[in-house]
């Protein structure tokens, strides 16, 4: 501790220039944490989508009968069915998208159910009321929802058969959701499909996709090849595959992305530790006369080099603590998903070794030069 | 009985450009425990180098140096640290205090190295502080005080540890006549009252009149390696 306030007070001693330092090194710590918090967590959520299939048209934008339901649920393999359509909502103004989806909530419920939890009498409460919407917890939050508020939401998709786009709604239930829910249904809005059916204008008795629950992964393809064939040739055929080859192929292009970032967070510890030696070199060389003084009370040469390189490890330390902190925050507002899994303690781990090992390859020369100035040369700069 | 500072032929050599300049050449010099010495000269005489070799600060080609119980010529360089920590405290002309910590940061640097507790440090500096009477300055950053209040502080860190040996190199030459008196005088009282030897290089004559001795510096000559001698002043 005796030492901590000599190290601090040095590191001080040119305080923009240690501002700089360290903004420079949390930016990269920040990136770094973003990037790597972002791959945990969607490998977290893939790992969950194995037991799901997607089905939706083989040709895009295009709605599929409800009918279909049926038949998919007669599939060999499948256990559950349901199904979803994209409302487009907003509540109030255009700019505050909610996202919400017409579905069978109850074999919705079903077949998420590892992923959903939601009381059952609130479920119950969505056969009783037509215009019910359960809503995630998140989504509540933001709005200052409360279990039985009335909310009118607009639907940018579904013009009603009166002409108007508004959808009043009571909230009758709040879903909590587990770590490996997929970030847009975490923070979905619910409502009852046969409430969209009946009010929209267009293309009745269809869907956007339907989700169905397998009783073994290993089986998918299978499946998959015995749902499209059975639409095969209709005038709405299918395009059936996991979630997660769904997930995956979505990401593709941030799957590149994070190649991208990854070389840019790369090159910028690189460069920093430029940045870092340099800033520390300059620094140790204007304190020559400092160490010196050091030595003279009886500082060992081990000693000043200590010292050096104490102060490099409290400054990249204290710039990575800066950069995690803030990349919290990012996460803290990035989503509900994010938030609950926060940034990984191996991350922390890795990035305080990086830290570790930035301050010991961009302090040890100048931490080496200063153990060897000598006093006599070091105090008559000052003359 | 061994002096207190003994040094015996002693042989210091500079390498200044392409040249080696020998500054010391077997000098010989004694100073008992308890004196308040001034080593005087004109510049390039030598006085800084003698100084810097009795506190530790520098080694030496050829000779023997022995200060306060140590045989400075045999030792490391950790244990000429080590040395320096336990038996020696340095005042310097430009102060040397360290500008981004307070006065009582400054006072406590020496005791960092004896292990000594929080408390007992600040207790410490606080008692040294006082005896000088810069107790009231205890928070102040160096850059807030004159120049004699500065030369005062880096008396109060060369005191800290309690040395027996107070080595002063032109302690006044950055003061004028009234703080430098009062800084003399604060030396001199120590010397007197706490019984700390005390060598001191100047070239005021003024300065000298504040000592127990004086030792002339000078007659030494700086020649170059080959051995042709030539004057220093």
């Amino acid at each position: 501790m005796k030492y901590f306030q000599l190290v601090w007070a040095q590191l001080w001693r040119r305080p923009k220039r240690t501002w700089f330092a360290i903004i420079s090194v949390a930016v990269a710590f920040l990136l770094f944490a973003v990037l790597i918090g972002f791959n945990v967590v969607l490998n977290s959520a893939l790992s969950n989508l194995n037991d799901r299939l997607f089905v939706s048209s083989k040709y895009a934008q295009e709605q599929l009968p409800l009918g279909y339901e049926g038949r998919i649920a007669e599939t060999p393999g499948v256990v559950e069915v349901s199904h979803m359509t994209f409302f487009g909502g907003y509540f109030q103004d255009r700019r505050n998208a909610v996202p919400v989806y017409a579905t069978d909530v109850k074999s919705m419920f079903g077949v998420y159910h590892s992923l959903f939890k939601v009381p059952a009498d609130q479920l119950d409460a969505m056969r009783t009321h037509r215009s019910g919407a359960i809503v995630a917890r998140s989504l509540a939050n933001r709005f200052g929802w409360k279990l039985g508020d009335s909310v009118t939401l607009g639907s940018s998709i579904w013009t009603k058969k009166d002409g108007t786009s508004s959808y009043p709604f009571q909230i009758v239930g709040i879903f909590e959701s587990t770590d490996g829910a997929t970030q847009g249904l975490a923070g979905a809005f619910f409502m009852n499909y046969e409430y969209l059916n009946e009010s929209r204008a267009f293309l009745p008795d269809t869907v956007q996709f339907f989700i169905a629950e397998i009783a073994d992964p290993k089986a998918a393809q299978g499946i998959i090849d015995t749902i499209d064939a059975r639409f095969a040739n209709s005038p709405a055929e299918t395009r059936t595959m996991t979630e997660q080859a769904l997930l995956q192929s979505q990401m593709t292009t941030i799957a590149d992305l994070n190649l991208l970032v990854n070389a840019i967070v790369g090159a910028a510890f690189f460069s920093l530790l430029f940045v870092t030696a340099s800033t520390m070199s300059q620094s140790v060389r204007e304190r020559r006369p400092e160490f010196a003084v050091l030595k003279t009370v009886g500082f060992t040469r081990a000693g000043v080099v200590a010292l050096v390189i104490a102060e490099a490890v409290l400054l990249c330390l204290f710039a990575a603590c800066i950069g995690l902190l803030v990349a919290r925050g990012v996460f803290a507002v990035a989503g509900d998903l994010f938030a609950r899994a926060g940034i990984p303690w191996v991350l922390w781990l890795a990035s305080f070794g990086i830290a570790l090992a930035m301050a010991l390859v961009s302090g040890g020369m100048p931490a080496w030069k200063a153990g060897r100035l000598s006093i006599i040369e070091s105090l008559a700069l000052r003359r | 009985m061994t002096s207190f500072i003994a040094l015996r032929k002693v042989t210091k050599r500079y390498k200044l450009g392409g040249t080696m300049i020998e500054v010391l050449y077997e000098e010989d010099l004694t100073i008992e425990q308890g004196e308040f010495v001034a080593l005087m000269g004109p510049s390039g005489s030598g006085k800084t180098t003698l100084l810097n070799i009795i506190g530790g600060l520098d080694t030496v080609e050829r000779g023997s140096v022995s200060v306060a119980g140590g045989e400075l010529h045999t030792f490391s360089n950790r244990q000429l640290s080590q040395w320096r920590a336990r038996h020696v405290g340095l005042v310097f002309q430009f102060y040397h205090l360290l500008q981004v910590m307070s006065v009582e940061r400054n006072v406590m640097l020496p005791l960092l190295l004896t292990g000594m507790p929080s408390a007992q440090c600040r207790k410490r500096v606080r008692d040294v502080l006082e005896v000088l009477g810069m107790a009231d300055y205890l928070h102040r950053r160096p850059e807030e005080l004159s120049g004699g209040q500065q030369q005062r502080i880096a008396i109060a860190r060369a005191l800290v540890t309690d040395p027996a040996l107070i080595v002063c190199d032109e302690p006044t030459g950055d003061l004028d006549r009234e703080n430098a008196d009062m800084v003399l005088g604060l030396l001199a009282w120590l010397n007197r009252e706490q019984g700390k030897t005390i060598v001191m290089a100047t070239h005021d004559p003024e300065a000298a009149q504040h000592t127990t001795r004086v030792i002339p510096v000078g007659k030494a000559r700086t020649r170059e390696a080959s051995g042709n001698h030539r004057s220093a002043a």
